[in-house]
């Protein structure tokens, strides 16, 4: 399984909720990313595009709000398992170092 | 906010996909661009960035789009800066006036040690840099008819421009696709110290060796083919495993391709004429050959 790009994690990871449209997805991704990830609305339709191709999210429904259209996206199974996966990987990839004696060295905490 | 900007960025989209998107892409642009966590010139680069990204996926042939081009380049990125910075301190070593060194040599030397910085601390500024000042210290001089360095016959580069062209494109789209991670000083500083020891090695190979021609930096040459086709071969057995892996090896073999061809004509005597349009040829069709691997993706992306 590749690894998905952090734009595409974290635009997963806005619809775990339930359906959002596209600002709300990038304002989602941004506060779940402590504003690590701003997506424009050109990445952002890219990775849902990319993401819709692979089978990962599907559109939801579309709305004209105020006179903006809006696009609803949802998460489907397979995206919440690919989701879910990426997650244990991070995790596990990430304990090789936090579980080393020199961690808190590393991560230039206090001992 | 303007959507003046906007509209003309979403021209750079293919036009179905704009009568299709166009509404909604501006609109959500529109309301990022609103809020004060982006701006109307940050969203209109991002969708002028996507619609090109998007035509020149449509350029692509269809069973070369899902192949991990991006993903492949950052596994060439040392390796390429490593190999590049070698060949360089062993053609200074060889034919570079050591002392004044002159603008190319120069150009080549900092321009190498720049991609290799870049590349070890994940500056993808830095590395492109210095990748495009080797591609304009040789390519482009040569191209632009400039005396000096690249006349004098080094060794990747020797064959021609076209020759020349490959590797150094590889090791310039590389270095532009660093990818961004945070590396600490230390840890770059490490990466760089291993990756300049075979630079040092050639140059001092080389340099102790003025005498005879042919021997160190063939055999440096030839260092550098049998690695690229272990990494390739490598790559075709963990295919299934890792398809970057197996593009990045393609990608290096057919790079290296018409050069190492025209290095074994040579051995064999034939150095002349045909034999290099040749050498060329089956370089192009190693070329070929690494784009039909490259597609190959066993791994789909679900669990």
């Amino acid at each position: 399984m590749e690894p998905l790009r952090e734009p595409s994690y974290f635009a997963l990871a806005a619809l775990l909720d339930g359906p959002l449209h596209g600002y709300a997805i990038a304002q989602r991704a941004g506060e779940l990313s402590d504003g690590r990830v701003r997506l424009t609305a050109g990445t952002l339709y890219g990775a849902l595009d990319r993401l819709a191709r692979e089978g990962l999210v599907e559109v939801d429904r579309e709305e004209t709000v105020q006179g903006r259209r809006r696009r609803y996206h949802r998460l489907t199974g397979a995206g919440r398992e690919t989701l879910a996966a990426e997650a244990t990987r991070l995790r596990d990839t990430a304990a090789v170092v936090t579980a080393h004696g020199s961690f808190r060295r590393l991560a230039g905490e206090p001992s | 906010v303007s959507p003046r900007l906007l509209r003309l960025a979403l021209r750079a989209y293919p036009g179905d996909r704009r009568r299709r998107d166009g509404d909604v892409l501006l609109d959500t642009a529109l309301e990022l661009a609103a809020d004060g966590g982006s701006s109307v010139r940050r969203e209109a680069g991002g969708l002028a960035l996507a619609g090109l990204a998007e035509r020149a996926a449509r350029a692509v042939p269809p069973p070369l789009r899902g192949a991990p081009w991006r993903a492949a380049l950052a596994r060439l990125g040392l390796p390429l800066a490593v190999a590049n910075l070698a060949l360089w301190s062993a053609g200074v070593a060889r034919w570079g006036p050591l002392w004044p060194l002159g603008w190319r040599w120069s150009a080549l030397l900092a321009g190498s040690l720049l991609a290799l910085a870049g590349v070890a601390w994940s500056r993808r500024a830095i590395a492109a840099t210095g990748a495009g000042l080797v591609v304009l210290a040789t390519v482009g001089g040569h191209l632009l008819g400039l005396p000096g360095v690249y006349a004098a016959e080094i060794g990747m580069y020797t064959v021609g421009v076209d020759a020349a062209a490959v590797p150094l494109v590889l090791l310039l789209l590389a270095a532009t696709w660093v990818p961004r991670r945070p590396r600490s000083p230390l840890a770059g500083l490490r990466r760089a110290a291993w990756a300049i020891l075979p630079a040092a090695a050639a140059f001092a190979a080389v340099r102790a060796d003025r005498g005879t021609p042919e021997d160190p930096d063939t055999l440096l040459l030839a260092a550098i083919g049998a690695v690229t086709a272990l990494a390739f071969a490598a790559g075709v057995v963990r295919m299934r495993r890792d398809p970057a892996g197996a593009v990045a090896g393609s990608l290096a073999l057919a790079a290296v391709a018409p050069e190492a061809v025209w290095i074994g004509l040579g051995t064999l005597g034939i150095s002349d004429g045909p034999w290099l349009n040749l050498s060329l040829l089956s370089g192009a069709g190693l070329l070929a050959a690494a784009i039909v691997l490259a597609p190959i993706r066993a791994a789909a992306r679900t669990p």
